[in-house]
Order: structure tokens, then sequence, then C-alpha cells
């Protein structure tokens, strides 16, 4: 494979345009709502939706803009640079909300809801975590019960990200208590408005207020068996094929996150002065300064050769090539690492700001404390950093090394 | 719809001793009052159905930003790209596009933005309108196609004035006439996978290559001095929402940002 890392000319584009759209039309507009549990920004997505910024990766046919897991990166930093909320709205609707539906719907499932997730007239969402099931998503409890044409659902799911405002939930549910996570799980496709779904709790949290984490809760829920979601048994193989280009966008994310940092922190020493000089001549704070440009640039080429994996990876799955496990392997080897680094990273690049920023840093609305609440779940969520961890520890230990 | 790429003003330099451009390496985008051409015309597109066509001469490099106006939803776009172009002045640029458009285009509206912000010189529109012998509208904020007549208003210094004129004419559009759109993802990919620019040399034009003395400048360039601007500092009181109308309403009032009402 060649060493290329120059975006081609349609991704430069693309690139400047989501540039300039959210810095004229979107930064003015991103003031945290600190009452209650937030406000989702609707009528921002609703209009990213018209600009065909919900349908970035997916192939033309099906309504997207065709620009890959590498367009979506792009957007998804430019979108982390600005806004946390947002990003984590429009990584969950596209990764891991429809990116199932394509990769593993029938071709009758892809026509009846791709148009609408990838034009921006629906909302999608995924539901994996419950009240006893975190990291270990093995042990989830909702059941799915097949009777006749129908699977009927009872439990409950936790966190869901975009939970309440989705038209479109990918759900995993057991289908067969006694084999568990080996062929017992199942993924279903499930619609806003079905018979015995509704929402419970909608969190209020420290971070990422905008965008909202909802409680999804099942009492004999019909879903028709034509939403079964991939195989019946295979409910895992959809999730953690999703979480792989999920967590690739979570990088992008966080790398977003982390460039805003360190301009603020330029910003911030070029016009600060002591003793008649400008902060940006102490040493001290320019070694900081370049740490971070160290780690901000090297995370850029990682997340975007791992989106490049992801893309060919995908491209396979969805045209119903055999995809060895050596490559599923190493994509989420990729992915877990991009993912726990630029976390970890920016987490870092959060603790320089403050020491560079000083007090104003922490002043209500400005941007360093916001990063400093909304940095945080990106260790979290889509796998926690210990998780991440031991998906790279069991791959290095079975090969004996890196790749 | 004529259009051109500026150096981003965001991130240029100017050379000190000659008050030239630093012209190295230097990022460019399509020409701000272009956005406000490209949009005014996609308008009149979409209440006309008319064919939009983009026109530039330059290196073949600002192909890239021929494809923006792509994205935003031009139909096709013409790059002149020749050698023989480098050292064209307006003039010799408005005659090669009366050429370009005669053989390529053949339109009803010619757009032109009213300026370009890196030399300021309003010329191209107007020449070409001598040119082609074509009624001229200036500074145009809106255009409006009423049986047969294409009206526009025209916002020139302290007045605006409401004009008409029977196509074929020339339009030059005025800085901030409206909120260009933003290209969308579909947009974007379009551009690349599905249209093209059009690169046409001095052959293509079919002129004779020995007139290359035609391109020689009538005009020249012979010194830029930049203007010295004073700082100023002055302190405004009362609630942040007064001090920030009172601030807004003197930076316009100075000319700094926005137009004057
Ligand atoms: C804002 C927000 C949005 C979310 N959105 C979604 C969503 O859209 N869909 C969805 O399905 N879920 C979502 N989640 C859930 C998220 O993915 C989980 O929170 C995450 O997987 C961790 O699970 P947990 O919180 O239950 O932590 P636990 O599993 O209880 O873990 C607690 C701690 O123990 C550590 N730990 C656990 N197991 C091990 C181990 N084996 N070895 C070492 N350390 C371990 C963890 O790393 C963590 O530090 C969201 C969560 C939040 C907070």
């Amino acid at each position: 494979m060649a060493i290329e890392f120059t975006f081609t000319p349609k991704q430069q584009m693309f690139q400047r345009v989501v540039r300039n759209y959210l810095r004229l039309e979107v930064w003015p507009n991103v003031d945290e709502d600190k009452s209650g549990h937030g406000t989702f920004p609707k009528k921002t997505i609703q209009e990213m939706g018209k600009l065909g910024l919900l349908g970035i990766p997916f192939p033309k046919e099906y309504g997207g803009a065709g620009l890959g897991e590498i367009g979506y990166c792009i957007f998804v930093e430019e979108i982390g640079r600005i806004d946390a909320s947002i990003a984590t709205i429009v990584a969950a609707h596209q990764s891991i909300g429809t990116t199932p539906v394509w990769l593993f719907g029938t071709e009758d499932q892809r026509r009846k809801y791709l148009p609408g997730l990838t034009d921006g007239r629906h909302l999608a969402a995924f539901a994996l975590t419950e009240p006893t099931a975190g990291s270990d998503a093995a042990s989830i409890k909702t059941q799915a019960r097949r009777e006749g044409d129908y699977y009927i659902v009872n439990g409950r799911k936790l966190w869901c990200t975009n939970g309440d405002q989705a038209d479109v939930i990918v759900l995993t549910c057991v289908t067969d208590p006694a084999l568990g996570a080996r062929g017992g799980v199942t993924s279903f496709i499930l619609e806003k408005g079905t018979k015995g779904f509704s929402i419970g709790t909608i969190e209020d949290k420290m971070g990422i207020r905008n965008s909202s984490t909802a409680e999804l809760i099942f009492e004999d829920c019909a879903i028709p068996a034509e939403n079964v979601l991939g195989r019946v048994g295979e409910g895992f193989i959809v999730a953690l094929t999703a979480l792989d280009g999920g967590r690739t966008g979570l990088a992008a994310g966080s790398l977003g996150g982390a460039q805003t940092l360190l301009e603020t922190s330029i910003d911030y020493v070029r016009s600060r002065r002591r003793h008649g000089q400008p902060l940006s001549q102490e040493q001290a704070v320019q070694w900081r300064l370049a740490d971070m440009a160290v780690e901000i640039n090297l995370t850029k080429y990682a997340t975007y050769h791992t989106a490049a994996l992801v893309d060919e990876y995908y491209h396979l799955i969805a045209g119903g090539k055999h995809v060895p496990d050596a490559l599923r392997d190493k994509i989420s080897m990729n992915a877990a690492t991009i993912k726990v680094f630029a976390s970890e990273m920016t987490a870092r690049c959060v603790e320089s700001a403050l020491e560079i920023q000083g007090g104003s840093s922490i002043w209500d609305r400005n941007r360093v404390e916001r990063a400093w609440r909304d940095h945080i779940i990106a260790e979290i969520y889509e796998g926690t950093s210990e998780i991440q961890r031991l998906i790279i520890a069991r791959d290095v230990l079975k090969m004996g090394g890196t790749y | 719809m004529l259009v051109q790429r500026v150096p981003d003003p965001n991130r240029i330099a100017v050379d000190r001793k000659t008050g030239k451009l630093i012209t190295a390496d230097i990022p460019y985008i399509l020409n701000p009052v272009d956005l406000n051409t490209i949009e005014l015309a996609l308008q009149l597109k979409e209440a006309t159905a008319a064919e939009v066509v983009a026109l530039s001469i330059d290196e073949p490099a600002a192909e890239f930003e021929m494809r923006e106006a792509l994205a935003m939803g031009c139909d096709r776009a013409l790059l002149l790209a020749d050698e023989a172009f480098e050292k064209a002045d307006t003039l010799a640029q408005a005659s090669l596009f009366r050429t370009a458009l005669d053989r390529f285009v053949k339109p009803q509206v010619v757009l032109a933005a009213s300026r370009s912000i890196d030399h300021n010189w309003s010329t191209v529109g107007p020449q070409l309108a001598q040119l082609l012998d074509w009624p001229l509208l200036i500074e145009a904020e809106s255009l409006e196609l009423r049986e047969g007549r294409l009206g526009g208003v025209a916002h020139t210094g302290a007045y605006r004035a409401r004009v008409e004129a029977e196509p074929p004419l020339v339009v030059t559009v005025a800085r901030d006439a409206n909120r260009p759109r933003t290209p969308s993802s579909w947009g974007v990919a379009k551009a690349f996978d599905e249209k093209n620019v059009e690169v046409k040399t001095l052959r293509d034009l079919g002129v004779d290559p020995t007139t290359r003395k035609t391109f020689e400048p009538k005009t020249r360039l012979l010194r830029v001095q930049q203007q010295d601007i004073k700082r100023e500092r002055r302190r405004l009181e009362g609630e942040p929402a007064e001090v920030g109308r009172l601030l807004a309403r003197r930076l316009v009032d100075q000319g700094w940002v926005g137009r004057r009402p």
C-alpha cells in the first residue's frame, strides 16, 4: 500500500466547505443550555441534514454523498473543533445508528430506511448498553422472543444517544439466552412509535449537554420479524463492526477538540503579556505547545489511516464479499488504538490548555472550561479506555507483537 | 458568470519593501463577491431554468476553486488557461471573455462581481459590456425576470435604483448582495464525480497564436502603497448588549465592516 497522507481534491474541497459552514453558521449558535438536561439542537441538525451532512459516508445509490469514512471523519473532526454535543449527535446517527443498516440490511431494508437517514429526514440511534451491561455488553438481558411474525421485546436500554429524538434505532437483544453472546444475540431495526416502546429518563450530564442520552423501555414491544438486522444470532457481529467505524469517528472528534485547545492556547499566549513580553516567549509555555502539536499531528495521521482501512473493510462487507478474520482483527485493533489514544491525548491537551490559559480558562463559557467537561465522555462511550486496551492487548498477545 | 480565485486574505503576507503580495504557496479562495454572484445566478436559474456557466481566466491550478462553483450548483465551468494570458490586463481579459462566451456559451446574461477583493478594479464587467455592446446594470443586489425583461435593484452609494433591461445584458453584482449558499456534501461529490472543468487554451479560442501582442497590458501597475491606519482606542460603557450595539454602529459608520445603510 502506498503511503500517501494527502486528501484528494474532493476531500480537500469537502473540508473547506464544511469548515466555512461550521465557522460561519454553526459556531455562533453553539451556546450550551445549562438548565435541565440541555436542549437538543434540532434546527442545526435539520439544517445539516439538508446539506447532506448526515449521510456523508454512504453510497449515492442510497442517498448518501459517497464520501466514505474519510469524508465522515473530516466532518466529525471539524464539528469536534467547535461543539462536542453536535459531534456526538451526528456521529451516533451516522456511524453506529445508520452504518449497521447499510452493512447488514437486506436490500429491502436498505431501500426502506437509508434514504430518509441519509438526507436528514430521519435520525438514527444505537441501543446496546443496559443497567447491568456496559463494558460487559455480552451480559445484556433485554429479550426478544419470537411469536409468529413478530419478536416480543421486554427490557430496558440505558444511555442511548439520540434515543428520544431518533426515528430509527438499531437495537441489540437476546434471542436465545442459552447461547448468550455466541449466537444468542440479535440486532433489530426499531421504528419510533412502535407499540410497547417508550422513553424513560433523559440524563442531565456534566458534558455534551446538548446531546440527549435517553433510557428506552420495552414492555411487550412487538417488532416485525422482517426487521431483524443481519442474521439471527449474529447481533454482536453487527454491533462490533459498527463500533469499529464509530470509534474511528470518535477519534476524529477528539482530534478536532484538541486542535481548538491548541489554537486558543496560542491566541492566549500571543496576546497575554508579563514583564512586558508575550507569554509565548516563555520556554516552559513553548514546550507545552510543542507537546500538544506533536500529539495532534501524529493522531491525525493515525486517525485517517484507520479511516481508510475502515472504508475498505465496510465496502467489502456491504458488497457481500468475504472478510478474512485477520482483517477484522486488524481493523478492530486499529480502531481501538486510535480511540484510546485520541481521547486520552485530548485529555492531556485540556490539562495543558488549563495550565497555559490560567484563571480565565475556567470561566463559564470559556472554551477550555467547556472542553474540560465535554472531553471526558470520549474516554467512556463506545468502549472505555480500559476496554480498548483489552482489545489491543488480546491482539498483540495473539500476534506476538504489532502488525 | 465570470469568477476568479483570489489569495485568501486571512492567510497572506505583503512584502513591506515592494508593497506586493508574497505569492509563493499562497492559499486561494473564490473571490467573496463571486460567491454573491454565483448565488444570484443560481437564484435566477431556479426561477427560469437557465443554465449557469462559470468562466475564469487563470492558471490550470484554479480548477480547484472552479469546482467550488460547481459544488454550489453551477452546471458548467470553463477555465481559460494559457501561458499567453499571463500578462493580460482587464481589457485583454474582457476581450478573451467575449471570445470564449461567443464560442462556448452564447449567454443571454453575463454576471460579474462588481469587484474582486485582490486588485479591487471594477473594470472587467463594464469593459465586457462595452465590447459586446450590451446594456450594463451595475451593483445589482437582486435580479428578476419579468415579461422578458431582467430587472434588478442596483445599490450605488447612498441610494438604491430599480433598473431593467432586455437581455442580452451584463450585470455586475454588489458585495454582500445576498447570503451565498453552502454547497451540500452531494454538491461537492457531484462537482468531482459528475462534472468537469473544461480547460481551454489560446488555440481552443481560435485566436491566432501570433497575436500574443494583443495580451500585452495596456495598463501597468506602477506602485502599491500601503495605507497607514492609525489605531484608535475608545472606551464604551454600559450594558453588554448596548455596548455591542454601539461598537457595531461605530465600526459600520467608519466603514470597517458591513455597509452603511
Ligand atoms: C453520554 C453517554 C452516551 C452513551 N451513548 C450510548 C449509546 O448511544 N448506545 C449505547 O449502547 N451505549 C451508550 N453509552 C454507554 C457507554 O457505551 C457505556 O457507558 C460504556 O460502555 C461503559 O459502560 P459502563 O458505563 O456501564 O461502565 P462499567 O462497565 O460499569 O465500567 C466501570 C469501569 O470499570 C472498567 N472496567 C469494566 N470492565 C473492565 C475490565 N474487564 N477490565 C478493566 N476495566 C474494566 C471500565 O473501564 C470503567 O472504567 C453512553 C454512555 C454515556 C455516558
